[in-house]
């Protein structure tokens, strides 16, 4: 710069830098160079993501795993903790356990989703040029997109929105950070939603972009309302934090999420000529595989192994599969309405198609979820009650 | 299913257009706000005495992607200069020794304010309503952890760099054992985490972030680059890069009570509640450390605290809310007299219990006496007097034997701990606004420094009775508590904390703090 | 080439040192707080951000808003207006050479005291009040 004066620097300034040098020691102070050393690593050693997250939670020693002593130096009105072992049912030997198998923290996290950001936009300066709109059927593309991709950005925004209150109870700084990317996909899968329609309208201006239509579907559809009361039970009437968590990441999302992202939009979209949404989609599914991963750390991995209070765990998981299973059974065979409103397609429409969709999402997650705690569960009979629903 | 009639005439009229595009952040963002929908028990589980608006909107209209893109920019050069250019030019070393001291404390103790204002943005989102009122919270948790992070990145780097890496190594372990650390948590953690949710916006980002972070953030690094240190300007710059839109959505929350009649009743005393204790930690802490941890002066605190807290944030922030009832903090005349005197009453105390630190100390040198006294006319005479009497008992050498917290029990300068902000003060020797008193409840005594806490008190103090230091360890020998607290260095004997920075100069062990045998005690009990 | 006026960062009482600050620091009349329709800007310096301040901000916008005042404070530009400063990033784009939005501007926008918000490419800190006084609005699709 020179139009503007310049300070003096002590790195770059020779005589302050030579007074600075001649203050420091020739060897250094310590032989330990090694930041977060009394660290457990969960590999043969720390990275760089243990370094940076481990023991960030400032918690005294009553809450398992906390470094500090004593009481809160402020409290709710009335005397609620900060954070307290009270805002959950289940136990840890120690809450600093979890490691997100991915090892995200915020740059590793804000790169790769960075990344999807401008991969996304090449693909629709790609796809605009090439006129690929042309081959998605009008009833797919008017109808379907805007009812049900609409009510799918409904039912993600209420997911992102039950991740608040877990991310100012839990009690853990790994925890923390995986529930917080988790939120963050979430939201940014309902604002996709948002973009596929709005860069449909830009393409085809006319085209009415507005979440309206989807928000009718979502609040008022009767494919959706089981979905619906059970996202707003999650969100606004559950306040154990592993619950809310165990029943959106463990039941609800692997299940009706599945069904709705994997099934019917991404295996339906090319039997419509839509090329947008999968891609969209995709982006969507490689956050739900990451954080299926960290999930299964906390839940199985940690909680459900504790050394002192894994059975305990078990038991409170099982409790919830008994009361979030059945809603979420509901939700998916009210959406199984939503396939006699698509335009038929031989090999993807007809019931058997269907069936082998809601099998694989059935089976997945008994092999990947309910087994893995020792939950008993009826295949043929989870499906049927969902295929129920296919009018 | 044949195409619905609608659609069909819908479709006919609109034209394919082939021109290259696709959809930016904004486009996307002016649908957020309805992405709500109302149901029954649509409420948020952290109540506020205050109604929030439906309609309040967000002043950067960003998106989960673009977010994570710009900040990822954020990175590239945050990192790029310090695996880099930094690395290469030997920065994390030709730091002024006392200044890689004081570096320990900011970035950790930072850290831990960024890292409770991940759980407090999150209250903060379930307690909105407005979708893009979430939407700028949710940003700020993200915020949150990158600057928790990058506060750990900078312990991190200097760990490795740094001619003393004891306590950047280990503060997240060390931090407990300190005086300063229960005043930070309340501050800096619970202040942000635990009450009405309205109540911890204004002190997170109305009081703490618009108003603190910049001498903390901001002016910090003009510190540290006089005194050698590239590293901090390099990642606090960037943070701060964050704050802005943490600032913008504390103001939203103001704005989405303004028209609330429960505003007008108790947002004045929310505001100088919140303003005084932020201030009573930040204004003496912050001076300390950089007036009294440093080697090249920038300018003097007051001055610092004078444009950022009073003239810009007094000035720019709450003065232009007058006309909505906004009023000018009852505390501020003795927070201005804190801004003058308060860091000099605490850096007193912190170097009279050095040894409980995590960081190395310096007493002021003959340049740096002359420079306060000129800065602080009266200075010496309250202050550099004590240090000469000190330093002539040899406080800095361990065969002395003296550690200057014998120099108070001698004098009969009993030192309390405020129980609202946890701040340690001695009545008989501040110039600051502190004062005694002391009251009785639960059986129990408590002693506080000035009327705002007092106050605070006084009307719940069923939200303060954290027990202090000096009670948690009354009757404990110093080198036990050192020990057991992990407030040495890798060879088990000598202490983290330190007297002096100089080249030549004896470090302490932990037989020779024994030597003194210091025992906690409770001045109250 | 730095102008020197009331928003200067040693202006009014910071020109003054030791007794002198102490006895206008400590005045009665400084012990409330003063409404202000100034507005501050810390910029982090960067490569872009210091084209960015010369080209455009000390070159073209000081003309149109002359109590503008840009200081160097090591690691940033620390400045100081009346009223409003705004940064137009399709110019700076232009000047740049390069695409450069305002979220990439956000990258070195490291501090504000004053209401700052983007529309469509344009940043502006204000000392209106947005949001109460002033509305703010949406880009158009």
């Amino acid at each position: 710069m020179s139009l503007l004066e310049e300070r003096r620097r002590g790195l770059t300034d020779p005589a302050m830098a030579a007074q600075i040098m001649a203050e420091i020691p020739d060897q250094p102070l310590d032989t330990q160079r090694k930041m977060g050393y009394y660290v457990q690593p969960r590999g043969k050693r720390l990275t760089e993501y243990e370094i940076m997250t481990c023991y960030t939670q400032p918690t005294p020693d009553w809450i398992s795993g906390g470094l500090d002593w004593g009481d809160w130096t402020q409290k709710f009105h009335g005397g609620r903790s900060s954070w307290g072992n009270e805002t959950t049912e289940l136990l840890s030997s120690d809450w600093h356990l979890h490691r997100d198998p991915a090892a995200r923290w915020h740059p590793v996290y804000v790169k790769a989703k960075g990344e999807d950001w401008r991969v996304l936009q090449r693909f629709m300066e790609t796809f605009s040029a090439e006129g690929a709109l042309r081959t998605i059927d009008p009833v797919w593309r008017d109808e379907i997109l805007p009812k049900h991709l609409g009510a799918l950005g409904y039912s993600e925004y209420g997911l992102f929105n039950a991740h608040s209150s877990v991310l100012r109870d839990c009690t853990g700084d790994t925890l923390r950070s995986t529930f917080a990317f988790a939120a963050f996909d979430k939201v940014d899968n309902s604002q996709m939603t948002q973009l596929v329609r709005t860069f449909i309208h830009k393409m085809m201006p006319g085209y009415d972009d507005s979440p309206a239509i989807g928000k009718k579907e979502w609040t008022e559809g009767a494919a959706y309302k089981s979905a619906r009361e059970t996202v707003e039970t999650m969100w606004q009437e559950t306040y154990d934090w592993n619950e809310v968590m165990f029943a959106v990441h463990m039941i609800y999302d692997p299940l009706f999420g599945q069904l709705v992202r994997r099934e019917f939009f991404q295996r339906l979209s090319p039997a419509y000529g839509d090329s947008l949404t999968p891609f969209v989609i995709a982006g969507v599914q490689t956050y739900f595989q990451t954080t299926k991963a960290a999930m299964a750390d906390i839940y199985h991995h940690c909680l459900d192994n504790d050394k002192n209070h894994g059975g305990f765990n078990r038991r409170w998981m099982h409790v919830w599969m008994e009361k979030w299973l059945p809603k979420t059974v509901a939700a998916m065979a009210e959406f199984m309405s939503v396939y006699a409103t698509l335009p038929a397609r031989e090999g993807f429409t007809d019931n058997a198609s269907i069936a082998a969709s809601v099998n694989r999402v059935v089976e997945d997650w008994i092999v990947d979820y309910a087994n893995k705690i020792d939950y008993k569960v009826d295949q043929s009979a989870m499906v049927a009650t969902i295929m129920a629903g296919l009018k | 299913m044949a195409i619905s009639l609608a659609t069909n005439a819908a479709t006919d009229a609109l034209a394919l257009n082939r021109a290259p595009t696709s959809v930016g952040a904004q486009e996307v963002h002016k649908w957020m706000q309805d992405f709500n929908w109302d149901f029954k028990n649509n409420r948020t589980k952290y109540p506020t005495k205050y109604l929030m608006a439906n309609d309040t909107k967000e002043q950067f209209k960003l998106i989960a992607k673009e977010y994570a893109r710009m900040e990822s920019v954020k990175d590239e050069r945050q990192f790029g200069s310090l695996q880099d250019a930094l690395t290469r030019m030997n920065a994390g070393n030709r730091v002024a020794p006392k200044w890689g001291e004081t570096m320990k404390v900011v970035s950790n103790f930072l850290e831990v304010g960024e890292y409770n204002a991940i759980a407090a943005s999150a209250m903060l989102w379930d307690s909105a309503s407005a979708p893009e009122q979430k939407n700028g919270y949710l940003g700020q948790v993200m915020d949150e952890i990158r600057h928790t992070h990058q506060c750990g990145y900078v312990n991190y780097y200097f760990s490795k760099y740094f001619h003393d890496p004891a306590g950047h190594t280990d503060a997240r372990r060390v931090r407990t054992l300190g005086p300063l650390w229960k005043g930070m948590k309340r501050v800096f953690a619970d202040g942000f985490i635990s009450g009405d949710a309205v109540e911890c916006s204004i002190n997170l980002q109305l009081v703490g972030e618009a108003c603190f972070t910049n001498p903390l953030i901001v002016a910090v690094t003009e510190w540290a680059s006089a005194n050698g240190d590239e590293v901090t300007p390099t990642v606090f710059l960037s943070i701060e890069t964050d704050e802005l839109r943490h600032m913008a959505n504390g103001y939203q929350t103001v704005v989405s009570i303004a028209h609330d009649p429960a505003a007008a009743k108790y947002l004045n005393t929310d505001l100088n509640n919140a303003f005084w204790t932020q201030q009573k930690y930040f204004t003496p802490v912050l001076g300390m450390l950089f007036e009294y941890g440093s080697k090249f002066k920038v300018e003097p605190w007051v001055k610092t605290w004078n444009r950022w807290v009073y003239e810009d944030w007094g000035g720019i922030w709450i003065g232009r809310l007058g006309k909505y009832g906004v009023q000018s903090p009852a505390s501020l005349k003795d927070a201005k007299k804190d801004a003058y005197w308060a860091h000099h009453d605490l850096f007193l105390l912190a170097y009279a219990v050095w040894p409980t630190g995590f960081f190395r100390l310096a007493l002021p040198s003959k340049e740096d006496a002359d420079w306060f006294e000129a800065n602080y006319p009266g200075w010496y005479d309250h202050y550099g007097k004590i240090y000469e009497e000190w330093r002539a008992r040899g406080c800095e050498d361990p065969s002395s034997g003296f550690i200057p917290l014998q120099w108070f029990v001698e004098n009969n300068h009993e030192i309390y701990i405020d129980r609202v902000s946890q701040v340690p003060f001695c009545p008989s020797l501040t110039k600051g606004a502190s004062s005694l008193r002391i009251h009785e409840y639960n059986g129990k005594k408590h002693a506080f420094s000035d009327e705002w806490g007092e106050r605070m008190w006084l009307s719940e103090p069923e939200r303060y009775e954290c027990q202090n230091v000096f009670e948690q360890y009354a009757g404990r020998e110093l080198s036990e508590v050192i020990a057991e607290l992990w407030g040495v260095r890798s060879d088990g004997v000598t202490l983290i904390g330190q007297p002096h920075v100089t080249k030549e100069g004896k470090l302490w062990t932990l037989d020779d703090i024994k030597r003194a045998n210091c025992v906690f005690k409770d001045p109250l009990a | 080439m730095t102008t020197v006026n009331d928003n200067s960062y040693d202006a009014g009482i910071m020109s003054l040192n030791g007794k002198d600050f102490a006895d206008e620091y400590f005045k009665e009349e400084n012990q409330v707080v003063k409404e202000s329709n100034t507005v501050v800007l810390v910029l982090k310096k960067s490569d872009e951000m210091d084209y960015i301040v010369e080209e455009m901000l000390v070159k073209i916008f000081q003309k149109k808003n002359p109590t503008l005042v840009i200081q160097d404070r090591g690691g940033y530009w620390w400045l100081k207006a009346d009223n409003s400063i705004e940064i137009d990033c399709e110019y700076a784009s232009d000047i740049l050479g390069k695409p450069y939005t305002i979220y990439d501007l956000l990258v070195d926008v490291t501090s504000t005291v004053g209401r700052a918000y983007t529309f469509g490419s344009t940043f502006t800190i204000t000392s209106e009040l947005m949001g109460l006084d002033v509305k703010l609005q949406d880009v158009a699709a």
